[in-house]
């Protein structure tokens, strides 16, 4: 084939089933932002597996921690959003603008194109330099800094813009059920990643979040769990859709199939979040409407699994020859295989034993790897001989990538799996006469290290197949060139009107209104009434459900549908948002009373600075702070954490990954000296351990002039400090971390602690973990001299001191 | 569309074609839409037992409840029955394995005193007696960063350390500078005793 004429495919089909005048006009994409985006993202995946592998050896070996910029815990974040947004970012672009111009028939937008391509890898590159000097916002994959935020808003609605625009200029009626789930991914996403930052900024690097405590907890998983449904998953279940018949040239399985698991899907996923907080102090009926819609969530997940597998019917033993159909059938089986973990981990007793492990690790690996990684190579190794007009460089190499990434994902997950179960089954273990079979918790680490090199291996052999396949494909794309692909196109599309009447009172989207409505009166309603409507609910929905089959309108109605984009978008952006209100609105109005009665007092200035330390230096990549209601776990870490605990940390750091154990009520547990030595060599206190050593915090100073302005934040935020809390803040802080390093000096030999030190204001706040009250009273607010300084230099009176 | 396209003969009659893609439009699998339904089925259920009608207990209730039964399951520690538990080598020797595994790196692997106070002297900070050494280690001292041993290390547990710790007592290892109040050999206090 000539490298300068596109594939055969692109130039001769004509599209579009409407007679519509035959216009002979053509359309020629030039494609060069589509390249950008696929070497981008090739470029961006090996250097997110790079630090993947990392910090996959600083969990098998700590001396691999380099503090203070290349620790895991400011590691881990770069990791993860590097492969989320840099990696499957740029692909899901690729594939999407791709897929989308030739489906719609029309051009990109050259200028929004442009400014899109180099703003999310300005983003990118600002991410890499920030997470690891510490700059985030503490929450998972949600940590970039405010102005960076503001900036991924920016892209992505001219991502939005650009998208829309296609649909607007388009020349094909009728949109294709790719383009379905690229609506739900462009709108969904917006909602969800600005709800979730919304944040008051204290510098031009720091800002608070608006929610806080189990208000926040809920947002952040709202967010988490859907940036997976709706960054993870739709965009990539609509290449596939594009992209499997393609490579395999074979008809779609079912449009039935794609309209009933396209609308559950999203209807169903977002309220799925509270599955990341089973067995915490969110509220039971949130965490149990995160169960069920998980459980129901399943069979949608399998309907894009299965109608891209039945979708190979008839091109089955072409899997032996082509390596894009190899990664496409294994990417979609791993995503079937990840979708069916994901509600069997959601039901609540399977959560109690993997929740904290890493088992969730190998859950979310088998989806990273096997389903996004899989799918993208199977999408470049068809995509990029076609953007450059010629043959892949070498298949077998294709082919031996396939088999070294397959091998690397099952040693993966079976080192998770396995080191998860061990170190969960290990942590609930109970003498007969009550107390841990495993009390110290590093023999619970220690049990699982050989695991985490296994892990170690395993990820490498993956990050060597994704190598390979970068030079294939440099290779591939040396041996042509850039391609402009002419293809004919139907004439403009006649102006007709929105057909709302006709769709919206259509049988079934009367029966979903008239069923949520029901379902949700049901809701405000008491047990006897509420029940009765609910299987009132069901009722309809069955009787409704075999009408609407019977008269066969489903699809007559959804292909109007699909003719509208407008209407489509309107209804997309309703199904997502049923969710996410009825389980936010609750949650936020019960944080705000809660705030009225709360005896908790806010921390002050110097646990503040120290919590923001914490913050800094991504403690929550291993340390949960929620103590769920199991005995083993009230007897390891102490008392069952409650809402009231963490409702004013602004961000909630409750954790998802115990790779250390909990720290939710570490306050008093231990003395300061203990903390000192172990944050400066965490084996000296704790032989074993693999936590990085801290030591750079007892040099980092805290500038205390900027505490004042934080708190002030804070205060708009609703946190009851008052003016003179404000502006003494400065002075407060100093006169605890007096007492402090004073504490250090009379318990121990530590002579050279230094007070304006990162170190001794985490001490101040790892001592007021799980207290109602800081233990220090400044001396303008104490009435009488108390015993505060006394019982912190030595705890010479007995008892328990002044609690 | 051609003609000719209109029908596959393994997915059946196509409905559309876009860019080249045919859609059929084959029938849900049945095994698809029993697990779909199933779910939903199920999920009601569930809805209706653990919340509209709060027939199962939550994991707090759960909780709840099996702390109150282990509450009420334990027997008095007196200082006779402690006693008894230190002349015994097997609560002491177990003792001292959780000692090393748990209290050593605050207290010095013999009890010398490390970040945590001296064990082998006369002076005890919080009571000196073998009832008020079980109360420290069972329950804790909040203020002066010793843990509460009760829940984690459990009842027999806690006897085997303090049984270890009775021991050790009064063996005078150098160390750690004595603290706190100078009891006699037997732990009764010389001075006012700790609250």
């Amino acid at each position: 084939m000539s490298t300068a004429t596109a594939p055969e495919s692109l130039v001769t089909r004509e599209t579009s089933d409407e007679p519509r005048a035959p216009g002979g006009e053509t359309l020629t994409f030039e494609d060069r932002w589509i390249r950008y985006f696929v070497w981008a993202s090739v470029l961006w995946g090996v250097v997110g597996m790079l630090v993947g592998a990392l910090v996959a050896l600083q969990l098998a070996w700590w001396p691999a921690n380099v503090g203070p910029w290349l620790t895991f815990g400011r590691l881990r974040p770069l990791h993860t959003n590097a492969v989320i947004f840099a990696f499957v970012g740029n692909m899901m672009f690729a594939g999407v603008y791709h897929s989308s111009t030739r489906l719609l028939r029309a051009k990109l937008h050259e200028g929004l194109t442009a400014f899109h391509f180099w703003g999310w890898q300005l983003i990118i590159v600002s991410a890499a330099l920030t997470l690891p000097l510490g700059l985030t916002q503490g929450k998972e994959y949600a940590e970039l800094i405010w102005p960076i935020d503001l900036a991924v808003a920016v892209v992505w609605l001219t991502f939005g813009a650009n998208f829309f625009l296609l649909l607007k200029n388009r020349r094909e009626k009728h949109l294709y059920v790719a383009i379905w789930f690229y609506i739900a991914t462009v709108v969904t996403i917006t909602v969800l990643y600005v709800l979730n930052n919304l944040a008051l900024p204290f510098a031009a690097t720091g800002s608070y979040g608006v929610f806080a405590g189990v208000q926040d907890g809920l947002v952040q998983w709202w967010y988490g769990h859907n940036a997976v449904a709706f960054f993870l998953t739709t965009p990539i279940l609509g290449i596939m859709y594009y992209y499997v018949p393609k490579a395999a040239d074979r008809p779609v399985y079912s449009y039935r199939l794609s309209i009933v698991h396209f609308w559950s899907l999203i209807f169903l996923y977002i309220w799925a979040g509270p599955h990341h907080l089973l067995n915490t102090a969110l509220p039971d009926w949130a965490q149990s409407l995160g169960m069920l819609f998980s459980l129901m969530l399943w069979a949608p997940s399998w309907g894009g699994m299965v109608n891209g597998l039945l979708t190979l019917r008839g091109a089955w033993d072409k899997l032996r020859t082509d390596p894009v159909l190899k990664f496409f059938a294994a990417g979609v089986t791993f995503y079937g295989m990840a979708t069916f973990e994901g509600p069997l981990l959601s039901i609540r007793a399977v959560n109690e034993l993997a929740h904290y492990t890493d088992w969730i690790i190998g859950h979310v690996h088998g989806g990273a790897l096997g389903w996004n990684g899989f799918m993208a190579a199977g999408m470049f190794y068809w995509l990029v001989p076609q953007l450059y007009g010629t043959k892949l460089y070498s298949r077998r190499a294709a082919d031996w990538h396939f088999y070294v990434g397959t091998l690397g994902i099952v040693i993966y997950m079976a080192a998770m799996y396995i080191s998860g179960i061990t170190q969960g089954l290990m942590w609930r273990a109970e003498n007969e006469g009550g107390g841990l079979l495993y009390p110290t918790f590093v023999e619970t680490v220690t049990a699982i290290l050989p695991m985490y090199w296994v892990r170690l291996v395993g990820g490498s052999m993956y990050l060597v197949g994704f190598v390979v396949m970068a030079w294939n494909l440099v290779m591939t794309a040396r041996s042509g060139a850039p391609v402009h692909v002419t293809v004919k196109v139907p004439s403009p599309l006649p102006a007709a009107p929105v057909p709302w009447g006709k769709v919206l009172g259509s049988a079934p989207v009367l029966l979903v209104i008239l069923v949520s409505t029901v379902l949700g009166a049901s809701a405000v309603l008491n047990e006897m009434a509420g029940a009765s409507l609910v299987i009132a609910a069901l009722v309809i929905a069955v009787l409704g459900g075999v009408y609407v089959q019977v008269r066969r309108v489903t699809q007559a109605v959804h292909h109007e549908l699909e003719g509208t984009g407008i209407l489509f978008t309107v209804l997309v952006t309703v199904s997502i948002l049923v969710g996410g209100i009825a389980e936010l609105l609750p949650t936020v109005a019960m944080g705000v009373a809660e705030r009225e009665t709360t005896r908790q007092t806010p921390y002050t200035p110097l646990e503040l600075e120290g919590r923001d330390v914490y913050v800094a230096e991504g403690c929550y990549t291993c340390h949960s702070q929620m103590i769920r209601p199991f005995t083993w776990e009230s007897a390891r870490y102490g008392a069952v954490s409650e809402t009231a605990d963490s409702i004013w940390d602004r961000p909630y750091q409750w954790g998802s990954k115990r790779t250390g154990p909990d720290l939710a009520r570490e306050g008093g547990r231990y003395p300061s000296l203990w903390h000192y030595q172990h944050m400066v060599d965490p084996r000296s206190t704790s032989p074993g351990s693999i936590m990085p050593s801290y030591a750079h915090l007892a040099t980092t100073p805290v500038d205390y002039e900027r505490t004042p302005n934080k708190l002030r934040t804070l205060q708009s935020l609703g946190v009851p400090y008052d003016a003179e809390d404000i502006d003494l803040a400065a002075s407060d802080a100093r006169e605890q971390a007096a007492v402090i390093v004073e504490d250090l000096r009379v318990s121990g030999d530590v002579e050279d602690a230094d007070p304006s030190s990162e170190l001794v204001a985490m001490i101040a706040y790892l001592q007021r973990l799980g207290r109602v009250e800081s233990s220090f009273v400044p001396e303008r607010d104490r009435e009488e001299p108390t015993a505060v300084s006394e019982a912190a230099a030595g705890a010479a009176a007995g008892g328990g001191g002044g609690r | 569309m051609d003609e000719n396209r209109k029908h596959d003969a393994i997915q059946g009659e196509i409905l559309h074609e876009y860019d080249g893609i045919l859609e059929a439009d084959n029938l849900l699998p049945r095994w698809w839409l029993i697990t779909f339904y199933g779910a939903i089925l199920f999920s009601a259920g569930y809805w209706f037992y653990y919340e509209a009608f709060q027939i199962g207990l939550s994991p707090r209730e759960r909780y709840v409840a099996e702390m109150d039964a282990r509450a009420t399951s334990g027997g008095e520690v007196t200082a006779e029955m402690l006693a008894g538990v230190a002349s015994d080598s097997e609560h002491v020797s177990a003792g001292q394995a959780l000692f090393a595994s748990n209290c050593a790196v605050c207290h010095g692997g013999a009890g010398e005193g490390n970040i945590g106070p001296n064990l082998t002297d006369t002076s005890w900070i919080h009571g000196g007696l073998s009832t008020d050494i079980h109360h420290t280690v069972s329950q804790g001292v909040a203020n002066a960063g010793m843990p509460a041993w009760g829940q984690t290390l459990g009842p027999r547990g806690v006897l085997d350390v303090v049984a270890f710790v009775l021991s050790i007592r009064g063996t005078e290892r150098p160390g750690r500078p004595p603290q706190g109040t100078v009891v006699g050999p037997d732990g009764a206090p010389l001075a006012a005793p700790a609250e």
